[in-house]
């Protein structure tokens, strides 16, 4: 994902709780939980004063912001925008994301942008709209044809990994089954559905690609995801749908548009592309681009594909999820049948979906799903680690009424069936000989649990670091790798990607007012000035994160400005842009 | 927990329609439904509807047009109704009424007509072109002994037709229902009785008349065939599955109803009356004698205005052939479950007509109609040298090990001890396990063999009390009276029919005349076949509402421990 795109909700889900109480107390609500505090940013009414009491430098930044479609690229350079960007923060629209020994970025969530553009812009919509009929819906349901093919897919890639080509493509046979449990949607195909879902699943976070094998398998943050609330999923959606690096076309743009009319109009497609076109967006009308985003919207159910080509609209959900707007989830509302049929209407929360889907077998994939407790449902809880009890209880969180007596007797026999062997992996020390293994199996002491044969001890495999060290200490130093007498060689397992890598992980904060350069400064800034004249390299000290670290490397200065100096670093052989106030030294 | 108030309906993309019981519009969206979708599955909480061809034909038939039934969708549905519904719906009520069947109107046969593209299709339908005789512009000629045969094709080719070429009316017979029993107690058709008999005949018009009515057992299917009886005023023949079923209906016609012994015949192996009210049996109907149905052709001649079939799931395959020559009638069906394993229901529908009604299991429980019952399983575990005999054996002879697995004897003994004082009906598949069981508990055992009167006694004397406990074979799956009958055990069944395991629950639902509550307990060997077989056994029972208990024996028919330790494994969880 774009460091630089995020939504309100990923920003301040990630805040401080410092950072939470500032804002708060600037927008004086009585809590800082990231909902209250997004409904207030987002309030019409303080957008309306922002720009009331706005600068011509703030003014010229927001413009600045919907010319990059939601992105501050460069915009320090620029001291205008960089001034408009402070004004910005001010208001609390604006944040620093850290990443790693980077430094920070700026950004602004990209909600604000379809409520800026009929502030901003003089929007004609006489000429640009026209009559549609009413829309059947108010609020965005919780289950949609885009939310059901999202849940599918990973449903089924949770207990079996989504193996792929050496091309990096998911196998045919498992694309065919996966089209079939997509929602009947006539006028899209579902292999280009499939395709942009897996490709949304992996930019998301939902799918992590595995080398052993290879293929996708579902992260381990889905469960975190899938249990936001639906305003923060839509909005974490987005970040992948209005990327501007995921898409040349202005989508964002676009969509904001077509959220801003009125719910029985639709927007004319010929007339606001030569209108975007006269105003700046040049390449709205390229044919190539236009195909692929609008091709996109409608395979995510974000377009409503009943109104015509010349005339659009977003479908129901997407309109009201663009204006915020959404079913509230109702918890507890799965029922349990007798006949083992569990039932899951629409309006149980994503996560607790998730939760029923881990515990029981997917039997129907339709408006109300449909999943059996039978004896494939037990099988996976026995994997997963679960007992009867425990299955039993996880599923008494999720229903609306007490399990029937019959399903439960029958899952405490399927679990005593089905639980009463087990093959297991053990972990064992082979010695050459027997005497060998009885002499570790003294030093050993309680770590040697039991013994196998006369030259083999079983060891707990959480243990093999301590086994290793005690064994190395009394003179008896063992190989660490665990030698698997079934594969061939031993291999060396790799993540060919974790995005959320807990030491490089983005952090936000809010964008504080860079400091002005000092007279320290000004010495530093005429001996990088005398360097760049000279073409000649420096030892630069600066500091590299919001706690104080620095860091020294050879660079050779390029650029200087009055807030800003652009240097290319030597060893990693890239340019970067610091602010004054962060150099520390220079030799 | 009470749903939150919303609309009570979900249309899936399969037609399938899911009915919410706890919210305050169920009965108002349950009656509109009624109309054009059928009711599949009752449990507690949620009820589901399929619309399907027929339904919406039946629908059409009755007046419904397709925006009043995509009104009623939309009136009570919580989300937009999906479009290939919506698709689906327009697209079968753009097909009735186009196709009619009358008679020629040169009064040879019957003449099937109507839309001329519907009659070019129809007329390249290789499964439907034998029944097609000649044109007969616009449409074509059909012998009368097809009229069912075509239809049932057209149905299965997604065309209704519209059979407007009228019944026979058959003799006349005048018969009113009576007012009060032989016993003195005054006698009338119930609330449901009466809308079933009014669902069947409508206004007497050839677009009624024909069809299905499905009623628990016990709740009185006998008195609705009466009922139509009394509408119709016709002679009418009354198909059933058996003597004891024949001499049954015999009694109930002789007692509700003003005809006399007279007027009513039995026609089987032992007497061959015909009389203007007949009561036979399939196996008699479909007798073959040098491949001639010899009876069938003595009955066809007779002028019957109407011809009732009992236990209308049980219609042997040769009888969908004679029905089918028996469209100018008529035609009740009576049953209590339209479950075929044979996957011939919809023949059924074809060939005697649609369902015309239905009610739930639990809502005549919950009215007192039909005795409140509890289903309890008990699962008995195979002796350890059965176990091993079991594994080793083949399919067939697993499931019979399992059935007559002995440790359910002591269970047997646990459950007439404790029900010492109620009237218990063990019923079951095996001959020698049932004998086995009778001479253990020193209990009269009724099977197949056992001569009709010898059966008449001992369920006179098992009415009476004298015989609290009395075994049967599968003889005793439907068509016994046995009113005060308030517990049945199984001790095994029929694979996993479904529709065995609800007519023996029917046994015992008879309303008990001290208001007992009926108990079926069902005996399983425990990790066998049998016990897979159970579950796929109570599936129609659940989905009516019913919840089984489940228990477990030892071999001494003690209550035992029921959870094994299962061998705990520490791995991730996703």
């Amino acid at each position: 994902m774009n460091p630089q795109f995020q939504s309100i909700g990923e920003i301040l889900g990630h805040l401080t709780a410092d950072d939470l109480a500032q804002l708060a107390a600037m927008l004086k609500t009585s809590g800082t939980s990231p909902e209250e505090l997004a409904l207030a940013l987002l309030h019409p009414q303080r957008i309306e004063a922002m720009l009331e009491d706005a600068s011509a430098d703030l003014r010229a930044a927001l413009g600045y912001w919907i010319a990059n479609r939601g992105v501050w690229t460069h915009a320090q350079r620029d001291a205008r925008i960089a001034h408009g960007m402070q004004e910005l923060a001010a208001w609390g629209y604006c944040f620093a994301v850290h990443y790693g020994p980077y430094p920070s970025v700026p950004v602004t969530p990209w909600e604000l942008l379809p409520r800026l553009l009929p502030k901003l812009w003089d929007l004609p919509w006489e000429r640009l709209t026209v009559k549609a009929s009413p829309r059947s819906s108010e609020v965005a349901p919780l289950w949609t044809p885009l939310t059901h093919d999202l849940f599918v897919v990973l449903s089924y890639a949770r207990r079996e990994p989504l193996l792929l080509t050496t091309h990096g493509e998911v196998y045919q046979r498992i694309r065919n089954k996966l089209e079939k449990l997509l929602w009947p949607r006539p006028e899209v195909n579902p292999g280009a559905t499939l395709q942009y879902l897996i490709g949304l699943l992996q930019r998301v976070d939902l799918l992590w690609v595995q080398d052993e094998p290879y293929s996708l398998e579902v992260s381990a943050n889905a469960e975190a995801l899938l249990d936001l609330p639906p305003w923060r999923f839509f909005q974490w959606l987005g970040q992948y749908w209005f990327d501007p690096l995921h898409t040349v076309w202005p989508q964002l743009i676009w969509v904001s548009l077509l959220s801003l009319i009125a719910p029985d109009q639709a927007l004319k497609l010929p007339d606001t592309l030569q209108w975007l076109k006269s105003h700046g967006w040049s390449g709205v009308a390229n044919q190539h681009s236009l195909q692929y985003a609008l091709s996109e919207l409608a395979v995510f159910d974000l377009l409503d594909l009943k109104s015509s080509a010349e005339a659009m609209r977003l479908s129901d959900w997407a309109y009201d999820a663009m204006n915020g707007r959404f079913e509230a989830p109702e918890p507890r509302q799965i029922i349990v049948q007798p006949n083992g049929d569990i039932l899951v209407p629409p309006q149980v929360p994503l996560g607790e979906r998730w939760a029923l889907d881990g515990l029981a077998t997917r039997a129907k994939s339709e408006r109300v799903m449909i999943y059996r407790l039978d004896a494939q449902a037990v099988k996976y809880g026995i994997q997963r680690g679960l007992t009867a009890a425990e299955h039993l209880k996880a599923l008494e969180a999720l229903t609306a009424y007490p399990i029937p007596d019959n399903v439960r007797a029958n899952l405490e026999d399927w679990y005593r069936q089905y639980g009463r062997h087990r093959i297991v992996e053990a972990t064992l020390i082979h010695s050459q000989s027997p005497d060998d293994s009885a002499n570790v199996e003294r030093l050993l002491g309680g770590d040697a649990l039991g013994r196998l044969s006369p030259t083999d001890i079983v060891i707990r495999a959480d243990r093999v670091k301590e086994v290793l060290k005690s064994l190395e200490k009394a003179g008896q130093p063992m190989l660490p790798d665990v030698a698997r007498p079934s594969e061939a060689a031993a291999s060396v397992h790799l993540r060919t990607s974790r995005i959320r890598d807990e030491e490089t992980a983005w952090s936000f904060s809010l964008w504080r007012r860079s400091e002005k350069p000092s007279s320290a400064h000004e010495t530093l800034k005429k001996q990088l000035s005398d360097a760049i004249r000279r073409g000649t390299g420096v030892r630069l000290t600066y500091r590299v994160d919001n706690r104080g670290s620095t860091q020294t490397e050879t660079v050779v200065p390029v650029m200087a400005e009055t807030d800003w100096i652009q240097v290319y670093l030597v060893n990693e052989r890239r340019y970067i842009t610091l602010p004054w106030h962060v150099i520390v030294a220079c030799d | 927990m009470p749903i939150i108030a919303r609309l009570p309906l979900i249309v899936q993309s399969d037609r399938t329609l899911l009915l919410e019981v706890d919210n305050p519009l169920y009965e108002e969206a349950r009656d509109a439904l009624a109309g054009f979708a059928e009711l599949v599955k009752s449990p507690e909480h949620m009820h589901t509807y399929q619309i399907t061809a027929l339904s919406l034909w039946n629908a059409q038939a009755a007046g419904l047009t397709a925006d009043e039934i995509l009104d009623a969708l939309t009136r009570y549905s919580q989300y937009p109704v999906p479009d290939v519904v919506i698709r689906f719906i327009r697209d079968q009520a753009s097909r009735y009424g186009r196709l009619t069947l009358r008679l020629a109107p040169d009064g040879h046969g019957l003449w099937l007509t109507g839309d001329p593209s519907a009659l070019t299709e129809v007329g390249h339908t290789k499964s439907v072109q034998p029944f097609l005789a000649e044109p007969l512009h616009p449409g074509y000629r059909i012998a009368p002994q097809h009229r069912g045969l075509l239809k049932q094709a057209l149905a299965k080719h997604g065309w209704p037709v519209d059979d407007a070429a009228g019944y026979d009316e058959g003799a006349p017979l005048a018969l009113t229902l009576a007012a009060t029993l032989p016993d003195g107690r005054p006698f009338a058709l119930r609330g449901y009785q009466r809308e079933a008999v009014q669902a069947f005949w409508g206004d007497g018009r050839v677009n009624r008349g024909h069809g299905v009515v499905v009623l628990p057992c016990g709740a009185g299917k006998t008195v609705v065939g009466l009922g139509v009886m009394e509408r119709a005023q016709t002679h009418t023949l009354i198909l059933t599955t058996s003597q004891a079923a024949l001499h049954q209906w015999q009694r109930e016609i002789l007692e509700k109803t003003s005809l006399t012994a007279e007027d009513v015949g039995e026609y089987s192996a032992a007497q061959k009356r015909v009389r203007p009210v007949t009561i036979t049996t399939y196996q008699m109907l479909t007798h073959q004698s040098h491949g001639q149905f010899v009876h069938f052709d003595t009955l066809d001649r007779h002028p019957w205005g109407l011809i009732i079939y009992d236990e209308v799931h049980l219609l042997p395959a040769p009888m969908f052939r004679l029905t089918a020559s028996l469209q100018a009638r008529r035609r009740l069906g009576l049953t209590a479950t339209l479950l075929r394993e044979d996957g011939r229901a919809d023949d059924v529908f074809a060939l005697i007509g649609p369902k015309r009604f239905d009610m739930p299991w639990k809502t005549l429980e919950a009215e007192g109609w039909i005795a409140t019952a509890q289903c309890r399983e008990i699962r008995v575990a195979l002796p350890e040298a059965m176990r091993e005999a079991y594994a080793v054996a083949e399919d067939a002879e697993r499931i019979r090990i399992a059935a007559e697995n002995p440790a359910k004897m002591p269970v047997v003994d646990t459950l007439v001890e404790a029900h010492r004082d109620d009237l218990i009906l063990i019923i079951g598949q095996y001959l020698s396990q049932l004998e086995a069981l009778a001479r253990h508990l020193k209990a009269p055992l009724i099977t197949g063999k056992t001569p009709p009167k010898e059966r008449e006694r001992l369920y006179d004397e098992f009415r009476q009390g004298r015989v609290p406990v009395l075994v049967v074979s599968k003889v005793g799956n439907f068509a016994i009276d046995l009113p005060d009958a308030n517990v049945a055990i199984q001790v095994s069944g029929a694979f996993g029919s479904r529709q065995e395991e609800a007519q023996r629950l029917g046994r015992i639902l008879r309303p008990k005349s001290d208001g007992r509550l009926a108990t079926f307990y069902t005996v399983v060997s425990e990790d066998t076949k049998e016990q897979l077989f159970a579950q796929k056994r109570q599936l129609f029972l659940c989905e009516q509402g019913y919840r089984y208990d489940i228990a477990h024996a030892d071999a001494t028919g003690a209550p035992r421990e029921r959870l094994a330790p299962v061998i705990p494994f520490q791995v991730k969880s996703v």
